[in-house]
């Protein structure tokens, strides 16, 4: 008779949304980044985001968001055009200036139309689709601004009823620079 | 054996997809055999789907099923499976 038994550095527990082994290590994304390829490692646990998994069995794999349905995690529905209101007094809506996103009067063009892309998951322009939402300076600056679509950090937010428009990564939200109720208002 | 393994957490020989809970829910994807990386899901990718070894109870790659997820230092790496005999 033989029987087969794995070593230690082989043997992974799935337990409570952490894949984990016997010395309590458990797989993280390195560098924290959820992006294309990056690298699948092991570290101690702390309970970040980029530690949690959830095993989903093929038969069992739910069907990807289609047109209309809603993004329960981004707050948004997939592909349903709508518009960017402020609050302030004017209620101007979020339109762009170029690639630069300000408040203008509502005008009916295109540039004042926005969509939730599920492939991306960030919020395009329906003036250009191939674009995004984006902070500028690489997620670190206060700008808004489209850019090319890449589904980084700084292109990731979702709608949140109470704070508006969050950034997925950062928790900052959409705001109207200075709070200036003017026409073309950076935001 | 099939049905769930409790100790482990994970059914037995029932292929299973590895999914971040980060925003866009990318995979993990077992890449040319050797690293382990995160990408967009293709269901039908077989690199994407994993299984649990009732006899060796490891975690092995679906497409290549001679390998099973291993740790060497802060890395992981899909590597042929280290069985022993006793």
């Amino acid at each position: 008779m033989t029987t087969t038994n794995a070593r230690w550095f082989q043997l992974w527990k799935n337990e409570k949304g952490n894949l984990v082994n016997e010395k309590g290590k458990v797989l993280e994304i390195q560098g924290h980044r959820d992006r294309e390829n990056q690298n699948i490692g092991v570290l101690e646990k702390d309970n970040g985001l980029y530690q949690q998994w959830e095993v989903i069995y093929v038969d069992e794999m739910p069907k990807e968001l289609k047109k209309g349905d809603t993004n329960t995690m981004f707050g948004l529905d997939v592909e349903r055009p709508f518009f960017v209101v402020t609050t302030l007094e004017s209620e101007r809506y979020v339109d762009l200036i170029g690639n630069n996103m300000v408040i203008k009067t509502p005008n009916s063009f295109e540039s004042q139309l926005w969509y939730f892309d599920q492939k991306s998951r960030t919020i395009k322009s329906m003036r250009s689709k191939n674009m995004s939402w984006d902070i500028a300076g690489n997620s670190k600056g206060t700008n808004m601004a489209v850019a090319a679509t890449n589904s980084y950090e700084g292109q990731l937010f979702k709608w949140d009823g109470e704070s508006g428009f969050v950034n997925m990564y950062d928790g900052r939200a959409l705001d109207v620079q200075g709070g200036k109720d003017e026409e073309g208002n950076n935001v | 054996m099939k049905g769930l393994n409790k100790k482990f957490g994970l059914h037995v020989n029932r292929p299973f997809f590895i999914v971040s809970k980060m925003w866009m829910n990318r995979v993990a994807e077992c890449v040319g055999a050797s690293n382990i990386v995160l990408k967009t899901l293709v269901r039908t990718n077989k690199g994407q789907q994993f299984y649990f070894d009732g006899g060796t109870k490891t975690i092995k790659s679906n497409q290549w099923k001679d390998r099973s997820i291993t740790l060497s230092g802060k890395n992981l790496y899909m590597t042929g499976t280290n069985a022993r005999w006793f």
